[in-house]
């Protein structure tokens, strides 16, 4: 949440896929989930700063897997609160965020091993609110969608 | 282990819930429309700030009103959407009770509304949609 917490160790430690590195995680809760991985693609634009659109992913381990064998709906929702969220604290100097309301689909059943990826999205920043978005993907196909409200702390 | 009442179980106690720790949920018969689950906060459910990271908040609402609509129908569903609000943080040490309720069910889906407090204090609210499979209830 700021720039000078020491990222935490994620609890495995699994290799990044090909073009990613492993994402600083500083919140307890995502290295307990994690790891998760991130790129840069270069871009122009709004929320970039000149660092690339960023790529996120994780891969769905044996840990994010529910009674039916499918990947359990509230891992993906916690990599979109942690994925939207880096919008947010980016846009808001990375001074702290807190979400106010997120919204999601399940379209389709993550399965053990796939590799989850998203663009997040700006969607609009105000004074002190901020909209994100994202569509969670696997190799290119919409797995899940999330829209987000978050509140822009000053410090 | 825990002391929560001892008419409280483990719901679908494996993969990712059971990683997180357990939900224990009020035993109610096939049908009940309404249940009610409690939940101890840990640091490893925490973000940096020190309160519950809102996809635990969100994992265990999913669980929550998932559970409550497999309750009322009596085999699991799917959830299709999930809209949650934060109200206010929770922090390590509090007990989350969460309470939901299946508010329209037809042949495909049920629609369920959850809430989750800590020391009766409104945290987190969610409302959901989730496919039904009435065909694979056990006769």
């Amino acid at each position: 949440m700021s720039q000078h917490l020491t990222p935490l160790p994620p609890a495995r430690d699994i290799p990044p896929p090909s073009g990613y590195t492993a994402m600083p995680l500083v919140d307890p809760f995502e290295a307990f989930v994690g790891p998760f991985f991130e790129k840069r693609v270069p871009q122009e634009g709004p929320g970039f700063d000149g660092e690339g659109e960023l790529w996120a992913a994780f891969y769905i381990d044996e840990r994010h897997i529910n009674t039916q064998g499918i990947c359990h709906g509230g891992m993906l929702m916690s990599f979109a609160d942690a994925t939207l969220g880096i919008v947010a604290w980016r846009m808001n100097d990375k001074h702290p965020c807190v979400t106010l309301s997120m919204q999601t689909n399940f379209l389709k059943a993550g399965k053990l091993g796939d590799l989850v990826e998203v663009r997040p999205k700006l969607v609009r920043k105000t004074s002190g609110i901020l909209f994100a978005s994202g569509s969670f993907e696997v190799k290119g196909e919409p797995l899940f969608t999330a829209t987000s409200v978050w509140k822009l702390l000053k410090a | 282990m825990t002391d929560f009442p001892a008419d409280y179980a483990p719901v679908a106690d494996e993969g990712y819930n059971a990683y997180l720790g357990s939900i224990f949920m009020k035993q109610a018969p096939i049908g009940t429309e309404r249940a009610h689950f409690l939940f101890d906060l840990k640091p490893h459910h925490l973000n940096a700030g020190g309160t519950a990271h809102g996809g635990l908040v969100m994992s265990i609402l999913d669980t929550s009103c998932g559970a409550t609509v497999a309750q009322m129908v009596g085999a699991p569903g799917s959830t299709i959407s999930l809209n949650c609000d934060f109200l206010a943080g929770a922090r390590a040490g509090d007990r989350l009770e969460i309470s939901a309720h299946v508010t329209q069910k037809t042949k495909t889906v049920a629609f369920v509304e959850g809430q989750l407090t800590a020391q009766g204090k409104l945290l987190a609210t969610a409302r959901g949609i989730w496919r039904i499979f009435p065909e694979k209830v056990p006769e």
